[in-house]
C-alpha cells in the first residue's frame, strides 16, 4: 500500500499529467473528427476498432481492442466468421447445462415430467437456457455470432412463459436461431415454421378448418347424451363452430418475420396464408414434440395469396402449399428491404441510413438471401465507420450487463442472481411476451429512472454483491502499486476504451482524493488512539445520517470500476 | 483539521442550482442530439427551471391496468341474470353460499361485486364508486398483445400510433413557459405503453428509497458535473448522442424531486405494514405525490396474473386474492387522501378484454371480448353501475360466446380527459373515433 505522503504541489501536477494523458483519447476522438470533415468522413485507427467491437460484440474489453490492432481489423474480422461457433473454454463452461444439447422429447423426459417423490426441476431448465445466453455471450470468442443470436432471438420471438414453448424453447434455441446465424435466411424462417416453439406460441397448432355440419352436429349430439340437456349440447356446437382459422401465426409471419408490418399485403392475405397453414401442427403423442401436419385440420382448395394463386395440392401433400409460401416470402423484394432495414438499425443506427438500407437489400437478394453475408457487407461499408455512428446506440439491459460482466472479467458461477437482474430491467431472456420480439432502439429502454437499476447493479457487481457471480481479485493486482492517476487512467482503458469524458476523469479523481483523505483521517485517528474525529454531533443525527455509499467499498479500486461501469459513456455503443 | 475539499454530499442551495442546469444542461444536448427519440420533445421550456413554478394542475388520473383480460363477469357479477350460473357451475360467485361472506356483494337488482372488494363498501356509500359493465374495443382481436396495444394506445386496429394515450394528452396540455417535472409516473421498472412517448415520464424503481439515494449520490456529480465548456450554450455534446447523459439526469432531477415531495409527507412511512410489491403499497405513495400538490396529473400502474385459463377460483382461490389487492389498493388509496382531495383524482381499474361467459374444462375462462371498469373518485357518478347491459342470453353474446361490447373505452378515455382533467381534445386525438350520440356519462 502506498500512503502518499501529502505534497499539494507535486500532487498537482501529477494530477495534471493524470488529466492530460487520459483525456488524450478524448481529444483524438474529437480530432478525428475534425479531420473527417475535409478527407474520408470516416472513423480511423482506435476508435474505428472500438467501434467496429462495439456493434458486433458484446462489449471491446481492453485486451480484445489490442488484438484486434494487432491482426488488423479486417483480418480479425474475417476470422470471427471462420471460428467455430463455440469455443473450447466456453463449451466447458456449457457442459454443466446438460439440457442444452437435448431434443424437446428429452427435456422434457428429464426436466419437466415430475417422478414421484423427485424435485421439480423446472427452475434447473429455465436457468440453463438463460444461463447459456449469458455465457456465451460474456465467453464466446466468436462474438459476431452471439450477437446476430440475439438479434435473431428477438426477430423469430418465442416466450417460454407459454405452455410448452418452456421447455421446447432450447431446442428452438439450438437448431433453428444459433446453428443458422450466418446461413440463408430461407432456412431459418422454415425451420422457425415447423418448430413445436413457434407453433405454439403463435397459436398455429390449434389453427384449423372450422368444422363442417356434420361435424358440429355429432359435438352437439355428444354433449346432449352425456348432459341430457338440448340447450347445452347446441351451446356446444356454436362454441366448436367459432374454433377454426388462427390468423395468430399468419399475421406475424407477413408483418414481423418477412414483408414489414402493413407493407403489401392485406386482411385477405392474411387470411389465405393463415388457411394455408393449417394442419401444421405439433406430434405432442408420448411427448415427442415434433412438427406434424394434420391433414384433417388443413383447408383444402386453391388459395389467393398477394396476387397470385397457391394451387391446390393433392391430398396428404398439403405441406407443399406452406413450403411454397416460404419460399415466396423469403424471396420477396420486400423482405429483403425489411431485413436489411432491421439489420441496420440494430448494427449501425437508431434511424437506418437509407442508402446502406438500399445496398443490404440488394446483398440480401445476390446472395440468396445469405444472412453472413448481410452482415459482412454492413459492417463492411463505409457508412457503418461515419463518425456520427460513434457511441449513438443506448445498449440494452442484456448488452449492458453483458458488457459490464465482461470487461471486469466476471465468473459466472451461478445464473439465477443475473437472470433476476435482467427481469429486473425489463428484459428476461425468451420471456417477451410480444411477438415482436425486445427492441434495440433506444427510446424501448431510456425510460428516466431506470439508470437506477443500472447503476445500482454497477456498484453491486463490482463489491461481488451479485450472487453466483464473481469480479476477481486478480483484476486489481496490477493497480497495487500505481499511483491514483495511474491507476484512474488503467482502469479507463479496461472499462471505457472507447474514450472517457472530461466530467468522468474529474470524477474519479475527486473520489480518490477523498477516498486517500478518509484513510488519512482513519490511520491518524488510529496511530493517536481514538475513533476518527467527527465532531460532537446529535445521536440521533447520527443515526439519521448513513455513511456514503462510496466509504463503504473495501477499496477505491473496485468503487471506480462500478463508477465507469455507471458511467453515461458505458451505457452507449 | 479543517478539510479543503468540497464534499461530495449536496448542500441544498447547490442542488437547486444544479437541477436548473441538469435541465437546461439535459434539454440543450438532448435537443439537438435526440432526433426522433423520446426525449426530443425536450425543449429548453420544458420544465420550468426557475421559480415561479406554474400553478400545479389540480387533476389527477391513476390507470390500474389489470393484464391479461380480467374475467369481468367475477368482477361485477351479474346475479340477477339466471344465466349466470347457468354458465358458471364451478367458478361462479354464488348469492347463497355456505359461507355468508362469500356471498356476492349486491349493488342493485342485477349486479353485485366480487366479495373480495367488500374493501371499497365505504367508497360505494359515498358515491364515489362506480362500475361501467361491457366496455371494451370495437377491434375483435384476442391476443393480448394487440388488445393491450390497441388500448393503450388507444387506437384499436391501427398499428401506427406509438404513443400512450396518457402520454399523448401530457404533450397536448404541456406549457408553454414550462412544466413541473412530476406530472408523470409510474411506481414499476418500466412504463405502461399508456405512457410511453415522447413527453419524459419517471419510472419510479421498486427499491426502497435509502438504496436509490445511496446510488443518486454517487451519480448525481458524475452525470450532473460542473458546467464546463463543452456543454454550455447549448452545443451538441459529442459524447451524448446516445442520450445517456440526459436520461441519466432526468432520473436524478426527478427522484430527488419525487423524494422531496415524499419527504414533505412524511417519507413512506406506514407503508411499511403493507406488502411491498402490492397495489396498496403503490398506491400509497402515488396518494402522497398527490397530496404534495407537485402537479400530478397522470399515473399508471400494472398489475398482473389476470389471465386465468385455469383454476380461476370463485369466491376464494386464485382470482379472488388479485381482487383483495385491487380492493384493499383502492381503499387505501382513497383513505389516504380523504374526501375532500378525492375530489380532484379519478382512478379507472381497466383490462384489455374479458374472459369466456362459460367456464371451461380447466376450472377458468379463456380470452373473451367484453370487459368491465371500475371508476372511483369524487367527481365520478358513482353509486350506480353503468353501461348498457345485453343480458347474458347466448344469442345476445358476442360471436355466440362473450360478452358484448356498448361502451368503447375511447368514450371512457374521452370523458375522463375533458370532463376529468378538463383538457379540450383536438380532432383526431382518438384517430377514427366518433363520440356517440346516447353514451354513458361517468361525470357528475
Amino acid at each position: 500500500m502506498s500512503t502518499p505522503k501529502f505534497n499539494p504541489a507535486i500532487l498537482a501536477i501529477s494530477w495534471a499529467c493524470a488529466f492530460a494523458a487520459v483525456v488524450m483519447v478524448n481529444v483524438a476522438a474529437v480530432s478525428a473528427q475534425d479531420r473527417t470533415q475535409d478527407a474520408a468522413d470516416s472513423l480511423q485507427g482506435r476508435e474505428r476498432i472500438v467501434h467496429l467491437l462495439s456493434r458486433v460484440t458484446f462489449g471491446p474489453t481492453k485486451k480484445l481492442v489490442d488484438e484486434v490492432e494487432k491482426a488488423g481489423l479486417e483480418s480479425w474480422l474475417a476470422a470471427q466468421f471462420e471460428l467455430p461457433r463455440l469455443d473450447f473454454v466456453t463449451a466447458e463452461r456449457l457442459s454443466r447445462f446438460a439440457s442444452l444439447g437435448l431434443s424437446s422429447n428429452d427435456v422434457y423426459d428429464k426436466y419437466v415430467l415430475r417422478k414421484e417423490g423427485a424435485p421439480s426441476r423446472r427452475g434447473e431448465l429455465s436457468n440453463e437456457l438463460t444461463g447459456s445466453v449469458f455465457v456465451r455471450a460474456t465467453y464466446n470468442s466468436q462474438q459476431v455470432g452471439e450477437v446476430m443470436s440475439d438479434f435473431w432471438r428477438n426477430h423469430f420471438n418465442v416466450d417460454r412463459s407459454k405452455d410448452s414453448v418452456f421447455w421446447t424453447a432450447v431446442e428452438y434455441d439450438r437448431i433453428v436461431l444459433r446453428d443458422r446465424v450466418f446461413g440463408s435466411f430461407r432456412d431459418m424462417l422454415l425451420a422457425s415454421a415447423q418448430h413445436p416453439a413457434m407453433l405454439v406460441y403463435l397459436d398455429n397448432h390449434i389453427s384449423r378448418r372450422p368444422p363442417n355440419k356434420t361435424e358440429l352436429k355429432s359435438v352437439a349430439r355428444k354433449v346432449r347424451r352425456a348432459t341430457g340437456s338440448r340447450e347445452r349440447g347446441e351451446e356446444a356446437a356454436q362454441i366448436a363452430s367459432q374454433r377454426g382459422l388462427n390468423e395468430n401465426y399468419a399475421r406475424e409471419l407477413l408483418e414481423l418475420h418477412t414483408l414489414g408490418v402493413d407493407r403489401g399485403y392485406t386482411q385477405k392475405d392474411v387470411i389465405a396464408v393463415a388457411e394455408i397453414f393449417t394442419g401444421w401442427t405439433v406430434d405432442t403423442l408420448e411427448n415427442r414434440y415434433t412438427f406434424s401436419f394434420d391433414e384433417n385440420m388443413h383447408v383444402h382448395g386453391d388459395k389467393f395469396l398477394l396476387g397470385k394463386t397457391v394451387p391446390r395440392q393433392k391430398l396428404r401433400h398439403g405441406t407443399k402449399e406452406g413450403l411454397l409460401v416460404l419460399d415466396r416470402l423469403a424471396r420477396h423484394p420486400l423482405t429483403a428491404t425489411f431485413l436489411a432495414e432491421k439489420l441496420c438499425r440494430y448494427l449501425v443506427s437508431d434511424e437506418p441510413p437509407p442508402v446502406l438500407v438500399k445496398t443490404t437489400a440488394a446483398k440480401l437478394r445476390s446472395s440468396d438471401m445469405n444472412l453472413g453475408t448481410a452482415v459482412k457487407h454492413i459492417v463492411a461499408s463505409d457508412e457503418f465507420y461515419r463518425p456520427r455512428h460513434y457511441r449513438s446506440k443506448f445498449k440494452t439491459p442484456l448488452e449492458f450487463v453483458i458488457s459490464a460482466l465482461r470487461v471486469t472479467s466476471a465468473n459466472i458461477v451461478k445464473i439465477a442472481a443475473l437472470r433476476r437482474t435482467l427481469e429486473g430491467m425489463g428484459q428476461p431472456i425468451y420471456n417477451c411476451e410480444d411477438p415482436t420480439g425486445y427492441r434495440d432502439t433506444a427510446e424501448s429502454w431510456r425510460d428516466p429512472g431506470v439508470m437506477v437499476g443500472r447503476w445500482r447493479f454497477a456498484l453491486d457487481l463490482v463489491r461481488n454483491r451479485i450472487p453466483g457471480v464473481e469480479v476477481p481479485e486478480t483484476l486489481f493486482i496490477h493497480l497495487k502499486n500505481k499511483n491514483r492517476h495511474a491507476m484512474i487512467a488503467s482502469l479507463a482503458k479496461e472499462v471505457l476504451p472507447g474514450g472517457m469524458r472530461e466530467e468522468t476523469l474529474r470524477f474519479c479523481i475527486d473520489a480518490s482524493r477523498r477516498y486517500d483523505r478518509i484513510q488519512r483521517e482513519k490511520a491518524e485517528a488510529k496511530a493517536m488512539g481514538k475513533k476518527p474525529s467527527k465532531g460532537k454531533k446529535n445521536p440521533k443525527d447520527e443515526k439519521k445520517k448513513r455513511k456514503p455509499l462510496a466509504d463503504r467499498f473495501d477499496g477505491i479500486e473496485r468503487f471506480l470500476l462500478g463508477v465507469l461501469i455507471g458511467s453515461p459513456e458505458f451505457q452507449e455503443q | 483539521m479543517k478539510d479543503q475539499e468540497p464534499k461530495p454530499t449536496r448542500s441544498p442551495s447547490r442542488s437547486r442550482a444544479r437541477r436548473q442546469f441538469l435541465v437546461s444542461a439535459a434539454l440543450g444536448s438532448a435537443q439537438l442530439a435526440l432526433i426522433s427519440s423520446p426525449l426530443k420533445a425536450l425543449s429548453p421550456g420544458l420544465f420550468a427551471s426557475g421559480m415561479p413554478l406554474p400553478s400545479a394542475s389540480k387533476k389527477t388520473v391513476v390507470v390500474v391496468y389489470l393484464r391479461g383480460g380480467a374475467d369481468a363477469l367475477n368482477i361485477v357479477v351479474p346475479w340477477g341474470d339466471k344465466n349466470y350460473s347457468r354458465y358458471r357451475p364451478g367458478i361462479g360467485i354464488l348469492t347463497k353460499p355456505a359461507k355468508a361472506q362469500d356471498s356476492v356483494w349486491k349493488l342493485d337488482d342485477k349486479f353485485g361485486l366480487h366479495p373480495a372488494l367488500s374493501d371499497l363498501k365505504a367508497a360505494w356509500s359515498k358515491k364515489q364508486l362506480a362500475p361501467i359493465v361491457c366496455t371494451g374495443s370495437p377491434h375483435p382481436t384476442r391476443s393480448h398483445f394487440d388488445a393491450q396495444d390497441f388500448m393503450e394506445y388507444a387506437a384499436p386496429g391501427m398499428r401506427t400510433v406509438k404513443e400512450g394515450w396518457l402520454n399523448r394528452y401530457l404533450s397536448l396540455a404541456a406549457n408553454k413557459q414550462g412544466d413541473r417535472r412530476l406530472r408523470g409516473l409510474t411506481m414499476q421498472r418500466l412504463l405502461p405503453r399508456s405512457l410511453r412517448g415522447r413527453y419524459p415520464v419517471l419510472a419510479v424503481p421498486t427499491r426502497r428509497q435509502r438504496e436509490i439515494d445511496d446510488v443518486l449520490d454517487v451519480f448525481d456529480d458524475l452525470y450532473g458535473g460542473a458546467p464546463s465548456s463543452s456543454m454550455e450554450g447549448g452545443k451538441r455534446r459529442k459524447d451524448d448522442s446516445g442520450g445517456a447523459v440526459a436520461v441519466g439526469q432526468e432520473t436524478i432531477a426527478a427522484l430527488r424531486e419525487l423524494f422531496e415531495v415524499l419527504e414533505k409527507k412524511g417519507d413512506l412511512a406506514g407503508s411499511k405494514k403493507l406488502p411491498r410489491y402490492s397495489l396498496a403499497s403503490k398506491l400509497l405513495r402515488v396518494a402522497r405525490v398527490i397530496k404534495a400538490d407537485a402537479g400530478l396529473e397522470v399515473v399508471a400502474i400494472d398489475t398482473g396474473g389476470w389471465d386465468t385459463h385455469t383454476n380461476q377460483g370463485g369466491a376464494v382461490g386464485n382470482m379472488s386474492r388479485k381482487l383483495k389487492d385491487v380492493g384493499s389498493g383502492l381503499a387505501t388509496f382513497a383513505k389516504e387522501l380523504g374526501d375532500e382531495k378525492m375530489k380532484d383524482v379519478l382512478v379507472l381499474v381497466m383490462s384489455e378484454f374479458g374472459r369466456t361467459c362459460l367456464e371451461n374444462g380447466n376450472k377458468g375462462t379463456d380470452h373473451g371480448h367484453g370487459s368491465c371498469m371500475l371508476a372511483l373518485g369524487g367527481t365520478v357518478d358513482g353509486g350506480k353501475v353503468h353501461g348498457k347491459w345485453p343480458g347474458l342470453d347466448s344469442k345476445k353474446l358476442y360471436q355466440g360466446r362473450d360478452l358484448q361490447v356498448t361502451t368503447d373505452f375511447r368514450e371512457i378515455f374521452r370523458q375522463t380527459l375533458e370532463n376529468h382533467l378538463g383538457q379540450a381534445l383536438p380532432k383526431g386525438f382518438f384517430p377514427g373515433f366518433k363520440v356517440p350520440r346516447r353514451g354513458i356519462s361517468l361525470f357528475v
